[in-house]
């Protein structure tokens, strides 16, 4: 298995057979932020989502393991004549058969039906009616979370900050926000839940119950049973209900993990933890041994899980360090420290 | 035929000579002469509605271009054109 790691100054991996003793093999695209990287299994292709500040975004290719990279394919961009422009490349997502989808800044949405060669933009994401309501959070107006639904083949989600959480049942020819019941609370009290607008930071579609949703907000944690339709807040047991990632159990639809944060964005108490919760949402347990205390936060694509049975779960933080735990979360090891800013972990599992 | 240069780091991403020269009349005519030789490249150099990357310095014939220069920008045959990454980043 491997771990890559997308931080502010490249793109960092490291080997592991047993997922205690761990090899790192150093950085590579050294110098640009790498906000996202993914892992096509059926093709041994790792792709990364290079936000260079010379030459603009690309997503380049691999196929072994980063020691090599193309320049990635064409067409990641806006028309010429567009008021927005694609400045950064925020979620890759493997479909398989050569579809992907990437997630970019001014948020919009591509797809490419021949592994990344070429790209175009699913337009009609960014022309409902509702897109005049999505600003920029302090990260950038961001599309960063894409997830086809295993149980519909033609219904697919994204979400962007701010914005909120859309789906498509017809593959990304239409669109509608479900946002019912997810708060927004940098609006004024009588707006708090509108139609869309909402800074979801981060949702997570469970592959083993249809309709089942965990989200991240930007304040407030939530559970859909019913594809997004409705929402039930499930923070309120938290310290915070502030974070970023989300992560959901890829077994156990009942089962998730999140990072709670305080102002400024640290862990409360300034310790480092994760929370679990196994029933749904309604109690949630703190899995804190083996972190430090840290004056540092996780962003929202840091934080993943494997496939494994005894689930392995693996972070990274603003300030450079990875840890993971090989139990479900209930122990935590230190993996790499002094890495620069980490924007993005995945666990790529070889065929 | 005018002269190009480009930034190191770029012509090794693309296995390009950092020093090419070529036929334009404007910097659109140099990107695309780049482009028909190195795929992909003009996209890193320049924004669809034409008008070069705002982290990029461009001169040519000794004279720097204003930041985001229209690719427009007319070539002189004989001119020596430098592509540089601008003072950026930290």
């Amino acid at each position: 298995m491997y771990l890559l790691v997308g931080t502010a100054k490249g793109l960092f991996r490291y080997r592991t057979d047993n997922r205690t003793d761990w090899h790192a093999l150093g950085p590579v695209l050294t110098g640009d932020p790498v906000y996202a990287s993914a892992y096509n299994p059926a093709t041994g292709t790792v792709y990364a989502g290079v936000n260079s500040e010379f030459y603009g975004p690309s997503i380049r290719r691999s196929h072994d393991w980063g020691e090599q990279w193309d320049t990635g394919g064409s067409g990641l961009a806006y028309d010429a004549d567009d008021p927005e422009r694609v400045t950064r490349v925020w979620s890759i997502r493997v479909v398989g058969d050569g579809l992907l989808y990437a997630g970019v800044e001014a948020s919009g949405l591509f797809r490419s039906t021949d592994d990344g060669d070429t790209w175009s933009e699913v337009s009609a994401l960014r022309q409902h009616p509702t897109q005049a309501t999505w600003v920029p959070g302090y990260g950038g107006k961001c599309l960063h979370t894409i997830a086809p639904d295993p149980f519909h083949p033609s219904r697919l989600y994204i979400a962007c900050s701010a914005g909120g959480i859309y789906r498509s049942d017809d593959s990304g020819g239409q669109w509608r926000p479900v946002n019912e019941g997810i708060r927004a609370d940098f609006l004024p009290d009588d707006q708090r839940y509108p139609e869309s607008g909402q800074c979801v930071h981060k949702f997570w579609l469970s592959p083993t119950r249809d309709g089942r949703i965990w989200l991240q907000n930007h304040g407030g944690v939530y559970r859909s049973d019913d594809g997004g339709d409705s929402w039930v807040s499930v923070g309120e047991p938290l310290p915070s209900d502030f974070g970023f990632p989300i992560v959901g159990h890829p077994v156990d639809p009942d089962c998730a993990y999140v990072l709670p944060l305080e102002e400024p964005r640290w862990s409360p108490g300034q310790q480092l933890a994760v929370h679990r919760t196994r029933d749904g949402g309604r109690e949630w347990e703190r899995l804190g041994d083996g972190l430090p205390q840290a004056f540092t936060g996780v962003l929202r694509d840091a934080f993943t899980a494997d496939a494994r049975t005894s689930l392995g779960l693996y972070f990274g933080t603003t300030s450079g360090s990875i840890f993971y735990s090989t139990d479900e979360g209930e122990h935590w090891h230190q993996l790499a420290e002094h890495l620069p800013r980490i924007y993005s972990v995945v666990a790529a599992e070889e065929s | 035929m005018i002269t190009v240069h480009l930034p190191a780091g770029l012509a090794d991403e693309f296995r390009a000579d950092p020093v090419l020269t070529m036929t334009a009349r404007t910097c659109a005519e140099m990107l695309q002469s780049l482009d028909s030789r190195y795929p992909g490249i003009a996209s890193w150099l320049a924004e669809p509605d034409g008008r070069f990357r705002q982290h990029l310095s461009v001169f040519v014939s000794g004279r720097r271009l204003a930041s985001q220069a229209a690719t427009s920008t007319p070539v002189d045959d004989g001119s020596e054109v430098w592509v540089l990454r601008a003072i950026s980043g930290g």
